[in-house]
């Protein structure tokens, strides 16, 4: 599903903490994990994608149930989404022509592998900001479902 | 409890495959985890470590029941040794006077938080060779206890 | 048993939570609530929308396992995940949280915490952050 440019932008990157979403993932057996992510970017406009910085149950859950949901949490207003699709993550070491959903983990990787080169970590503030960085890879999440959040229309397809 | 110089000498083997172990480790509830583990050192006699490179569930138990079991697994040679103690995960991060079991984390990190200064890659075989080493810290072991795991006499108490 | 600190009821009670649930297969909803009231040690409350009872309503049903994630600023600044089971009584989630982690990114992502000592968690907190709740 291609994104409209209104969720493009608010996911692409502009500047460290500009936005701050949630991934959730569940266990196969369906026991859930929200993780905050502080990067995001945009591929083709249907890819989210998030460098795995300190993903622990998110790609234990990942390895046995690839779906997810990437709702934003601040700056919330207006971006009541919850974007749902198939989950799955990008690990240095794949071979380049590994594909998930259709994109390829080479192309990924060269581009997202290295997530400071585009967007700098150290800019975070000090409490926030990881003294040290190990990127493993990439998470990407091919959106397949756009819901609302908001009260009123909690769960109508935006899309 | 200090290991023996035969401990210590099984399970640093610098190059030409080097040793491997099995670390066990569990979740409060009790999941055991069990897991080949090849970059191993031994710091002052009577601590373990293991490079943290790719470690998942083995950090989620840790992170919540502070134990662990290290098994000689290659080249066992009638080293038919379970080292048992309390363990924990020691990260670039932790505050400088974090302590564990007698051993500060800053000078454990100093010594091992990049392992491939003391063991390049390039020693490792290339079919067991990570694709990209990209260490976090080291998995930390207090020595408690030694018993064997022989058949004929698994749990005897070795030190 | 689990009990929620001053400063994790302050978060919550100030920006709610991220919701996530699940079918029992796996298949996850999450909603957003942004508040929320936290009674005894370890009980969260959230009021829900029609529309939200209708989206996890069966999810809840089949598989009452849940997890939040602080809402608005709290997703940053307040480095917690709770984890437990969830009832619906009418239009009130019902969530006793049985686990506690920390996700501050760093060394310490997916600390539990609730197998610390109660005031273990709170000094860990008093060493960590500053604030006691969501700016005013």
């Amino acid at each position: 599903m291609k994104l409209p440019k209104e969720i493009v932008d608010a996911l692409r990157i502009k500047q460290p903490d500009d936005v701050i979403v949630y991934l959730t993932t569940c266990s196969v057996d369906g026991k859930c994990n929200v993780s905050p992510q502080l990067f995001t970017d945009v591929y083709a406009d249907e890819f989210i994608l998030m460098p795995d910085l300190f993903a622990v149950k998110t790609k234990i859950n990942l390895n046995e149930n690839r779906v997810g949901v990437v709702t934003i949490a601040h700056p919330a207003e207006g971006k009541a989404w919850a974007l749902r699709g198939p989950c799955g993550h990008i690990e240095w070491g794949l071979p380049d022509n590994y594909d998930f959903q259709g994109v390829k983990a080479g192309d990924i990787l060269k581009k997202w592998g290295e997530w400071s080169e585009k967007e700098s970590f150290s800019a975070l503030p000090p409490d926030d900001r990881p003294n040290v960085i190990a990127q493993r890879g990439v998470i990407v999440l091919k959106v397949a479902d756009c819901l609302s959040v908001n009260l009123e229309d909690s769960g109508k397809k935006v899309m | 409890m200090k290991l023996t110089d035969e401990m210590k000498d099984a399970l640093m083997i610098i190059g030409a495959g080097g040793a491997v172990v099995h670390l066990t480790t569990c979740s409060a509830d009790g999941k055991p985890n069990t897991v080949g583990e090849r970059f191993v050192a031994v710091w002052k006699d009577e601590y373990i470590l293991i490079a943290d490179m790719f470690a998942q569930k083995t950090r989620l138990n840790l992170m919540e029941n502070p134990i662990g079991v290290i098994t000689i697994a290659h080249p066992v040679k009638g080293r038919t040794w379970a080292f048992r103690g309390p363990t924990t995960m020691l990260q670039e991060g932790l505050p400088p006077d974090f302590e564990f079991h007698g051993a500060k984390a800053k000078d454990v990190l100093d010594e091992w938080g990049n392992w491939a200064e003391k063991e390049p890659p390039s020693e490792v075989p290339p079919d067991i060779r990570p694709p990209r080493l990209v260490q976090r810290g080291v998995m930390f072991m207090k020595v408690d206890e030694v018993y064997s795991y022989d058949a004929s006499e698994a749990g005897k108490r070795i030190l | 048993m689990t009990k929620l600190t001053p400063r994790m009821r302050n978060w919550l009670e100030g920006l709610g939570a991220h919701i996530g649930t699940a079918t029992k297969k796996g298949f996850p909803t999450t909603i957003v609530v942004e508040s929320a009231k936290v009674e005894g040690d370890n009980i969260v409350k959230f009021q829900l929308s029609e529309a939200q009872v209708a989206q996890v309503k069966q999810n809840i049903s089949e598989n009452p396992q849940v997890a939040l994630g602080p809402g608005g600023l709290g997703s940053i600044r307040a480095a917690y995940q709770f984890k437990g089971v969830a009832r619906l009584e009418s239009t009130t989630l019902i969530v006793e949280v049985k686990e506690i982690y920390c996700t501050k990114p760093g060394p310490e992502a997916a600390l539990r915490l609730d197998t610390l000592p109660y005031e273990n968690i709170v000094k860990f907190e008093s060493t960590r952050w500053r604030d006691t709740g969501p700016p005013k």
